[in-house]
């Protein structure tokens, strides 16, 4: 009897920013080639900012990405600090600990809704499940417009921050403005509950495909780690972000024009589920217990599970900003403290690191001694997920090579969106061609 | 919130891309009306349709390859523009009319939008602009303001 045959060349898969393809070859039953291809034109952002001043270099990484702008702010920040000896103070600390949050909540809650229900309820896109599901969409939207207006409230702007800066704050929120924002806050939580049941309910249609990898998250003592922390493994080390080249280990492929990365194993997987599996009992108390609603418990090797894991930490997010909020509104002084801070620049070096939606961003900045950056580095979350989604799908293809054809197709294209990559973020000029 | 919203939208690194941020920091010192708001609004996903509620107007500034010499302006509603090659979603860089298209399906009230569009001279790693770009921002004033004070419908013609 002979084997399934598969051929499958998926080019520029949707739903997935920038250009990936999916390439199998089956005969008879066995694999003879799997491939995940990055083909997009590589970017070399490090060259832009050298030249530049240490205080406008975190409002150009910013524009890296829009969906991680708050992200490449403060990871730019914290190396741009470190490097000029720069303190920032408890309140700064926690404002940028709304940020990122906000951020997080910005992204987890589009790739849910808009990106990985349509796989769930089996249509095309976020298009036809505005008509097929208008209330679930709204809720969405309505969550999605809540994580905007607290980015624009913290950060100046829903994208691109302009608040944050070297030492602090250009402008505070007020207080009366925070309170507002608790307010909206606490009373979302319906919303969030619609979403996790819907996802609860469609939870068995996420393939249950396991396999066991290295997670690698921040990770600290005190908190479920996104501004700070050391670096950290569920294969047991931590080490601080100073060591961070040991912990990528970049490389080149070549079926790929973006970098790999990898640790002690051949593969390593940044991201909520890497989070979630490092860090779990460090979340709000919320959070821990829609985990446990949602099927999702420590350690969790499937990759599919990464969106389960965001929207654990949408609820974490909700929480834990609200109790930073009545931590900021406590100290009565919160309106007149000083945010910024005057700084001369100095020669040195220093790196940054955060938790951003999909894993790691590092930054790492070279200072001459008038604050120009000599030399940059950075290192993206999806760079670090590639090897991974390789090594995911040569183990997944030879346990579901006699689906169908179409259904393999769906499943590995659902893997790749499961991480959520972001391959550039760099383009998104309209072609038009009008009506006739 | 101001009824009327200019928004630019773009990645300023890459170039010509990034024609709508330079348009929008161009136009907070070179266009004065109280009753607008200028926008640098980045690479916004579908955070642009929380721009656009509760708005009487609206003008996107975009780069377009309408098939124009670079630094040509077109100017133009999104339903002009065929959809079928714009279907697709990613979350970084959605597609400035599926963004829309989804506002409708949901119920959204949009308001009037028209799409400013520059075709790009070059889109590279880089935040210069190309010189026809450029260029083509000095006009933009002056169009704008016929646009809002003698009625779009009356210089557009696609």
């Amino acid at each position: 009897m002979s084997g399934a045959n598969l051929n499958i060349d998926l080019h520029y898969i949707t739903r997935v920013e920038g250009h990936g393809n999916i390439v199998v070859d089956a005969k008879d039953g066995k694999v003879e080639k799997v491939q995940w291809q990055v083909p997009e034109a590589p970017r070399f952002f490090e060259a832009m900012v050298v030249g530049q001043k240490w205080d406008v270099l975190h409002h150009i990484t910013s524009r890296i990405c829009g969906i991680c702008s708050i992200g490449h702010t403060l990871a730019s920040l914290k190396a741009t600090e470190a490097a000029m000896g720069i303190n920032i103070s408890e309140q700064t600390f926690n404002l940028r600990r709304l940020a990122i949050h906000a951020e997080n909540l910005q992204s987890h809650v589009l790739h849910i809704g808009y990106l990985v229900l349509p796989d769930l309820l089996g249509v095309g896109s976020v298009i036809p499940l505005a008509s097929s599901h208008p209330e679930e969409v709204k809720t969405v939207v309505r969550l999605h417009r809540l994580a905007n207006e607290m980015s624009d409230l913290v950060c100046g702007r829903t994208t691109h921050p302009q608040r944050l800066i070297p030492g602090g704050f250009a402008k505070l929120p007020t207080e009366d403005e925070l309170l507002n924002l608790k307010k909206r806050l606490s009373s979302a939580e319906p919303d969030i509950m619609a979403v996790a049941n819907l996802v609860k309910a469609l939870t068995p249609k996420l393939p249950s495909f396991t396999r066991e990898t290295e997670y690698v998250g921040l990770t600290c003592d005190n908190e479920y780690a996104f501004y700070d922390g050391d670096l950290a493994s569920t294969d047991g080390d931590r080490e601080p972000v100073k060591n961070y080249l040991s912990w990528t280990n970049e490389y080149i492929v070549p079926q790929s024009t973006a970098k790999y990365t990898k640790r002690k194993r051949e593969s390593l997987m940044v991201g909520a589920l890497a989070r979630f599996n490092l860090n779990h009992k460090k979340l709000t108390k919320k959070a821990q217990a829609l985990a446990k609603d949602l099927g999702l418990v420590a350690p969790c090797y499937n990759p599919y599970m990464n969106t389960v894991a965001q929207l654990v930490e949408v609820a974490h997010s909700f929480e834990d900003s609200i109790r930073l909020i009545d931590g900021l509104l406590a100290d009565n002084s919160y309106e007149s403290r000083v945010t910024s801070h005057e700084s001369r620049p100095r020669q040195g070096r220093g790196i940054g690191a955060v938790e951003v939606p999909r894993g790691i961003l590092i930054h790492d900045y070279t200072y001459d001694s008038n604050g120009i950056c000599t030399k940059a580095n950075c290192i993206i979350p999806t760079n670090q997920n590639h090897a991974n989604i390789q090594r995911d799908m040569e183990a997944l293809v030879p346990q579901i090579i006699n689906k169908p054809q179409k259904e393999v197709e769906l499943m590995l294209e659902m893997l790749v969106r499961a991480y959520d990559p972001c391959i550039s973020c760099s383009t998104h000029y309209l072609k038009v061609e009008f009506k006739k | 919130m101001k009824p009327i919203a200019i928004i630019g939208v773009g990645n300023f690194l890459m170039g010509d891309e990034g024609v709508g941020i330079h348009a929008a920091k161009m136009l907070r010192t070179e266009f004065e009306r109280d009753d607008c708001d200028i926008i640098d609004a980045g690479v916004p996903s579908m955070a642009l349709l929380h721009m656009l509620e509760n708005r009487r107007l609206v003008f996107i500034i975009d780069c377009a390859d309408f098939g124009g010499a670079p630094g040509e302006i077109d100017i133009f509603h999104p339903e002009e523009v065929n959809r079928e090659e714009n279907a697709e979603i990613s979350l970084h860089a959605t597609d400035l009319l599926t963004t829309l298209d989804v506002g409708k399906k949901i119920g959204m009230e949009l308001p009037p939008i028209w799409i400013i569009g520059i075709q790009p001279g070059r889109i590279e790693q880089t935040m210069e602009l190309s010189e026809e770009a450029e260029d083509a921002l000095s006009d933009l004033p002056e169009l704008i303001e016929n646009l809002i004070s003698s009625g779009t419908e009356s210089i557009v013609n696609h």
